[in-house]
């Protein structure tokens, strides 16, 4: 499947969204389309799924069966979950049922409610299941492990290589780093009306320190502005008296490896959206939002963190490849951003 | 195993929207509205000879019930269903054809109850077969230039359910209006049809009537099929 010269408005007079996209995907292929909210990835995704013509340009080659799965699955109609289904299936001419998907996405106890009434995560769950009835020669999920529980979230990835696998071409948007165990995954990232194929995207952890009760409200702010942030709770191994910073060049890019003051209390740690900001790129260089610390409690230390501080301290990956360090919030922080 | 042709996939479609559009009630709203026009229309009873007459005014005055169930169903499916609908039916265009075609579908049955109405509660005679025809092509007509106005001012093109409703009531008596001047008669010659009917006219003019009808829909339909490309 390619893209040639790719370019697309949504009106005629509208700002590009895209520009001169040129993009070869291969079958077998799995694809993670990465960029800041806004940067034009769903309508690469719509485009890709055949919803969107381009402006300009072409796409050739797209595989006649094609499975997509938005970010929201639409609950508001008026059918049950298998009902939905086997009209899909209808649509599709798939006639050998749902298969073990229900029992592969969890939602074997699902089929018979109203789609009204589900959970996000249980709406999610048939926005997969639609989009994956037909063996898709090309998978398109946006988002898919959005609120997926324990089980999905490990099944998934094993589904997805299972299409690739069956030289299907995958190709997913996600933010919630739920393709890390996947093998040979090939990132695409989405930035500046253009699409960079195949670049490794430098990243990097921002530590950032906020009151403990504050903790979920400014990781969901982050997560709204499209980077991962996690709140993570205290560790139990003493950390580095100081904070280190070590650089690693890897072969192609130095790596930033921040290892800043310990705590004892919750770490919340961001990272870029992946394929946002790349190496080079001014975003990378803003300043990180941080909270402000009030004055009547004491600020974090940059040395050793003390047990009992209420700031949870948050960590921010500079590159794909860490450096060993002792083990500890940062450090594991460091590792969980690794590319 | 999986596959269907592309006009399979497009009549599933169709009878997926449809179930989804009975479902959801909305088929109430211009159900209403068709009882309330017949209700006034046929409160007296039409005397014998005016038949035609009255299934003129009937087909020209029902076109904003057509267009109000065109949009209502079109408007059934939620944005996001609209793009799982394309990947399923295998083209964005087959979602686009198939949302037409169960409009014009729930068109028809209203139509169909517009003319059958006054043959059991209506009409003081019952007509010959050959009124009957001529309401019901004059229904046709109304339910295709419904259809239309109704997906030009859909969700997709209209977001703003305010603006939609503007779009659908005054592009009606805009239609009406200029039905009423020389350029009616290349538009939709709604008014002209109704004087025909009355003049006694109508068999010997209908082509006049229905061609620019016909092309006027069509024209319609056309930019809404283009409009979607960039509106899924």
């Amino acid at each position: 499947m390619r893209l040639t010269n790719v370019s697309f408005r949504y009106t005629r007079r509208g700002p590009w969204v895209l520009r001169e996209v040129g993009l070869d995907l291969r079958p077998g292929e799995i694809v993670e389309v990465t960029g800041r909210n806004g940067a034009g990835k769903s309508t690469l995704l719509k485009m890709l799924a055949g919803a969107l013509r381009p402006t300009t340009g072409s796409v050739t080659g797209r595989p006649a069966v094609v499975g997509y799965a938005p970010e929201t699955f639409p609950v508001e109609q008026p059918f049950t979950v298998a009902a939905y289904l086997a009209a899909m299936a209808r649509i599709r001419g798939v006639r050998d049922g749902l298969g073990d998907l229900p029992e592969r996405l969890g939602m074997t106890a699902l089929l018979g409610q109203p789609l009204r009434d589900l959970s996000k995560g249980s709406a999610h769950k048939v926005g997969l299941a639609q989009a994956l009835l037909p063996r898709p020669g090309l998978l398109i999920l946006d988002e898919p492990f959005a609120g997926l529980d324990t089980h999905t979230m490990a099944e998934l990835p094993v589904i997805i290589a299972e299409v690739a696998a069956a030289s299907g071409i995958v190709v997913v948007s996600d933010h919630q780093g739920g393709l890390r165990g996947v093998p040979s995954v090939r990132p695409v990232s989405v930035a500046g009306h253009a699409v960079a194929a195949g670049r490794h995207v430098s990243t990097s952890i921002v530590e950032v320190l906020v009151e403990s009760t504050r903790a979920q409200e400014v990781a969901a702010k982050l997560r709204a502005e499209g980077y991962e942030a996690r709140v993570r709770g205290g560790t139990t191994e003493p950390p580095p008296d100081e904070p280190t910073l070590t650089t690693e060049p890897p072969p192609d890019e130095p790596t930033l490896t921040t290892e800043p003051a310990a705590t004892t209390e919750p770490t919340l740690t961001i990272e870029p959206p992946r394929g946002g900001p790349t190496r080079g790129e001014p975003p990378l260089d803003e300043p990180v939002p941080t909270e402000p610390k009030p004055p009547s409690q004491d600020p974090p230390s940059t040395a050793a963190g003390r047990p009992g501080d209420s700031y949870p301290t948050a960590a921010l990956p500079q590159a794909a490849r860490p450096a060993p360090g002792p083990s500890g919030s940062v450090a594991d922080a460091v590792r969980e951003g690794e590319r | 195993m999986s596959g269907r042709s592309a006009a399979g996939a497009a009549i599933f479609l169709a009878g997926f929207k449809l179930a989804a559009y009975a479902r959801s009630h909305r088929l109430f709203q211009p159900l209403i509205g068709l009882i309330v026009m017949l209700g006034i229309f046929y409160a007296v009873a039409v005397p014998a000879g005016a038949e035609t007459s009255s299934y003129a005014d009937s087909a020209g005055l029902l076109i904003v019930v057509f267009a109000w169930a065109a949009r209502g169903l079109l408007d059934t499916e939620p944005a996001e269903q609209r793009l799982v609908s394309m990947t399923a039916a295998g083209s964005a265009g087959r979602e686009v054809i198939a949302g037409l075609v169960a409009a014009a579908a729930v068109n028809a049955g209203l139509a169909a109850v517009a003319v059958g109405t006054p043959l059991l509660y209506g009409f003081a005679v019952t007509p010959g077969p050959a009124v009957i025809l001529q309401g019901a092509a004059l229904h046709a007509l109304g339910a295709l230039v419904g259809t239309a106005l109704g997906a030009l001012t859909s969700r997709p093109v209209f977001p703003s359910p305010a603006t939609s409703m503007l779009a659908l009531f005054g592009g009606y008596v805009g239609l009406l209006l200029l039905s009423a001047t020389p350029a009616g008669r290349v538009l939709v010659p709604v008014l002209g049809w109704m004087r025909a009917a009355g003049d006694g006219t109508l068999t010997a003019s209908f082509a006049a009537f229905a061609v620019p009808t016909v092309l006027w829909s069509a024209a319609a339909l056309t930019a809404y099929a283009l409009l979607r490309r960039t509106r899924p």
